[in-house]
């Protein structure tokens, strides 16, 4: 089964390739697309009520339940049906949602929020202030084993309903980055009748514009709109119920089958197109609807518990080494872009004068790497140290999603050429060992979040995985954690920034993490669909949406 | 007892340790890959030292491996195939919501399979043309060496996005069932096709072949009545085996035309690392593929009398 991305991948060229006679002959299928890109539509037409609208995704997800899944898959289709405290689209300015207003203690460690009148949820029961309750306590509890949400309460104290349109979510110390994970679909409230009850895992019942009416882990679900939908987030323009009748989620893996599906219109939109499908699907006027996604990017992680790699100059070495835009411009063809810090550039305190700040730079790498005494060579044409040892590196990880194991070749040539010898370890169980344990030396992940509160996850010292952190790196820095733990503590925006921007200049300007491209939701859709919005860690908002007929 | 009935209670014996076997194989296996299991669950997810300690219970991960393996051996005793760790939700409960699928799938499969490898062999050992045979026969090599993922992409491109008589992906209805079968059959056809024309080549040249023509028999009914029912008996025991394959190739075409079924629930297991699921995919198809290869024997045997 590992080698099958490869094969599949030679095999659809070669499928493409006898194709190709076939496409020109039958222009029937060829015109298909093509009627698409040439409609009449306006972009900014009249929406229209009614339609039926088929998406294909890339992974099913394992678990169905938001409040425990970290998976894309869950966060898609939850979207839809579940409404939340707050709305925001760019993690920045939050707007009423379910609730109407809300307050936040000067010590932002207590946050009330004054619920809307009237919100049912499609089980018909009423969504109320112990609703809230239900869902934030059931998110913490160990026994829900919650693999996402759970971190987006952060430091969680408990919820207090003071009645039944008011409560209140205290956390043990300040974190001032709750409104952003409130406002996420993983934080959605769900209806508690239907939680007591459901199996473990299940999909969300909530009070959101559309009402999941089939469910299949392997296969796929239909959501329907609901007819009496009225408390609308303030961030949208429609009101009352959403434009299109009948959204059906098909999960399906094979890219080549995902990319027929849509060029031959069996479906109106596909998640995840290959990069190199991207140029041409654009030529035959489908959209590509690709929105940046904030939080971490996808990060090269130098574990701080390796000797070689504690050095700076080693560090440094490597980030040398890498020509970062012309590794990830080859690979992705402008569709991911590279990154420059260790968040993406969507994030709200996103540190700009970092952008091009840094570049390959070959023979600074080769004069570090003779700084640390590696100045000699072995046979294989790596570099030694004076007692004869090669400097080598370890590099783990098992993803296989947007070609990361190309680019994890790419890396691997970089560094021969000043004479780092990295291996590449791509088995599951290296992985997961390695990561929680420190003992490998290099891992690239991304980590996607709306607040710049993901730099605590992925740099404060208490944050190593085996906490439920992201510090794959390992590091523990005294001045990070004094920059994060203030951050965290206040609610003055111009002093966050100011932290977050010295935390991700001190993690450039030492090397302790190498950043390489920003994450993206990419989907490819039919130039029919329209009023496409997103929320804000870049998942797709259906409430808006029609297809233009 | 007679000696069928004999027959059949040696076969199921045999079945019961094989199944016991696979069983006891794959138990092993999934302790002896290197990493600690726990880790393997939560790689990529964010959790807490309450989680890993909830998991270690629920896997009885503190119990020594001979606890373990007893327990396990217990739940399979009594039909328990446990809960996976990834959802929470019952194995044997989510193995035989996906599984009818997938028997309907490797069934289709099957009986294309055998229609037309049967069909293309009489017309192959029947042509006068011996071009006809030749042109089989290169076929049977091309369509028995193709791999299943490669026949899958070419009937997608061919008869989904060009044509579009079928859809590419789903479970739902016949439709959706003809590209996947017909992938999964491809091999099948070349097999038993190049066994039924051997067969024949074979039979045709015995003495009572000879006799019936003698008798005025026509040569249809040479062919169909007396002849193919000898060259049949290897194609009994073939088909057996293919079905094995079938399974196994299910995985590979499920993944493809995105269908729901037990090979793709065994990739996801995998891919997520949920032992449990694992084992009792593994479980559940080694008692398929047992119980399918006794009802071909029993088959054979009926068949014919010599192998009782």
């Amino acid at each position: 089964m590992f080698g099958y991305t490869r094969k599949l991948r030679l095999a659809a060229v070669g499928a493409l390739l006898i194709a190709l006679p076939l496409a020109a002959c039958t222009s029937k299928s060829a015109s298909v697309g093509a009627s698409g890109a040439s409609s009449s539509t306006p972009e900014q037409g009249t929406p229209v009520r009614g339609g039926t609208y088929t998406y294909d995704m890339q992974i099913a997800p394992q678990c169905s339940d938001p409040e425990v899944s970290p998976q894309f898959a869950v966060q898609q289709y939850s979207r839809p049906v579940l409404d939340s405290l707050v709305a925001s689209s760019d993690g920045k300015t939050f707007k009423p949602w379910l609730a109407t207003s809300w307050t936040i203690s000067p010590d932002a460690k207590s946050y009330t929020f004054h619920l809307r009148a009237g919100v049912t949820f499609s089980d018909g029961t009423t969504l109320d202030a112990s609703a809230v309750k239900y869902n934030f306590d059931r998110i913490y509890a160990p026994a829900t084993k919650s693999q996402y949400a759970k971190t987006l309460l952060g430091p969680y104290a408990d919820t207090k309903v003071i009645d039944a349109r008011t409560v209140q979510v205290d956390f043990t110390t300040p974190f001032n980055a709750f409104l952003a994970s409130a406002a996420t679909a993983n934080l959605g409230i769900q209806s508690p009748t239907y939680l007591a009850t459901a199996a473990p895992c299940s999909y969300p019942v909530g009070s959101g514009a559309y009402v999941i009416k089939s469910f299949n882990a392997q296969q796929g679900l239909t959501m329907t709109a609901r007819p009496d939908y009225k408390w609308d987030p303030a961030t949208a323009k429609n009101t009352g119920a959403a434009y299109i009748s009948t959204i059906t989620m098909n999960f399906v893996p094979s890219d080549t089958t995902r990319v027929g599906s849509l060029t031959s219109g069996q479906v109106q939109s596909i998640e995840a197109p290959p990069a190199n499908e991207v140029a041409s699907l654009r030529k035959q006027g489908f959209q590509i609807i690709n929105e940046p996604q904030p939080g971490g990017v996808y990060d090269l992680y130098i574990s701080q518990t390796i000797p070689l790699w504690q050095n700076e100059k080693a560090r440094l070495a490597l980030r040398d080494a890498l020509d970062v835009p012309g590794m990830i411009d080859a690979l992705y063809d402008g569709v991911y872009r590279p990154a420059y810090s260790p968040i993406a550039a969507t994030t709200p305190g996103y540190l700009k004068s970092l952008d091009g700040s840094w570049k390959q730079n070959i023979a600074q790498a080769n004069t570090y790497l003779d700084e640390l005494g590696y100045t000699g060579h072995n046979s294989a044409g790596f570099r030694t140290n004076a007692s004869g040892q090669e400097l080598d590196a370890l590099l783990v990880g098992a993803d296989t999603r947007e070609h990361r194991q190309d680019l994890q070749l790419l890396i691997k040539q970089a560094a021969a050429k000043v004479g780092i010898n990295i291996t590449i370890k791509t088995d599951a169980s290296t992985s997961a060992t390695t990561l929680t344990n420190g003992a490998f030396g290099l891992t690239a992940s991304a980590h996607v979040g709306g607040t710049p509160d993901i730099l605590r996850l992925l740099f404060d010292s208490q944050a190593v995985p085996l906490n439920g952190g992201l510090n794959y790196g390992h590091v523990s820095d005294p001045h990070l954690d004094q920059w994060l733990d203030q951050a965290t503590a206040t609610l003055d925006t111009a002093t966050q920034d100011k932290l977050y921007g010295e935390v991700q200049q001190y993690v450039t300007d030492h090397a302790l993490a190498i950043p390489l491209y920003q994450e993206e939701t990419l989907n490819a859709a039919t130039s029919k669909l329209k009023g496409i919005t997103y929320d804000s860690v870049g998942y797709v908002l259906y409430y808006d949406a029609w297809l233009a007929p | 007892m007679t000696p069928l009935v004999r027959y059949i209670a040696v076969k199921l014996i045999w079945g019961v340790v094989v199944v016991l076997g696979t069983a006891t194989l794959a138990f092993i296996v999934l302790r002896v890959v290197p990493g600690d299991p726990i880790q393997l669950i939560l790689a990529g997810g964010q959790t807490t030292p309450q989680v890993v300690d909830e998991i270690t219970r629920q896997l009885h991960l503190n119990d020594s491996l001979g606890q373990q393996y007893l327990l396990y051996l217990e739940g399979l005793l009594h039909g328990n195939l446990g809960v996976s760790i990834v959802n929470g939700q019952s194995v044997s409960h989510q193995i035989t919501a996906v599984l009818p699928t997938t028997l309907v799938l490797v069934g289709a499969a099957t009986v294309i399979g055998v229609v037309l490898g049967v069909l293309g062999g009489l017309v192959a050992s029947w042509s006068p043309w011996p071009i006809v045979n030749r042109l089989l026969t290169s076929l049977y090599t091309v369509l028995a060496s193709l791999p299943g993922f490669w026949a899958a992409l070419l009937l997608l491109t061919l008869f989904s996005f060009n044509l579009g008589w079928f859809p590419a992906a789903g479970t739902n209805g016949w439709g959706s069932l003809v590209l996947p079968a017909l992938t999964l059959a491809l091999p099948v056809i070349a097999i038993i096709g190049q066994l039924v024309r051997d067969g024949m080549c074979e039979v045709m040249l015995e003495p009572y072949i000879f006799a019936a023509r003698a008798k005025g028999v026509s040569e249809l009914s040479v062919r169909t009545k007396h002849a193919l029912r000898n060259a049949l008996t290897p194609v009994l025991t073939a088909t057996g085996i293919t079905i094995g394959s079938l399974i196994t190739g299910a995985v590979v075409v499920e993944q493809i035309f995105a269908r729901q079924g037990a090979g793709q629930l065994a990739v996801n297991a995998i891919n997520h690392r949920d032992f449990p699921m694992v084992e009792g995919i593994v479980v559940v198809v080694a008692v398929a593929f047992v119980l399918l290869n006794i009802l071909v024997e029993i088959l054979h045997a009926l068949l014919d009398p010599r192998v009782r």
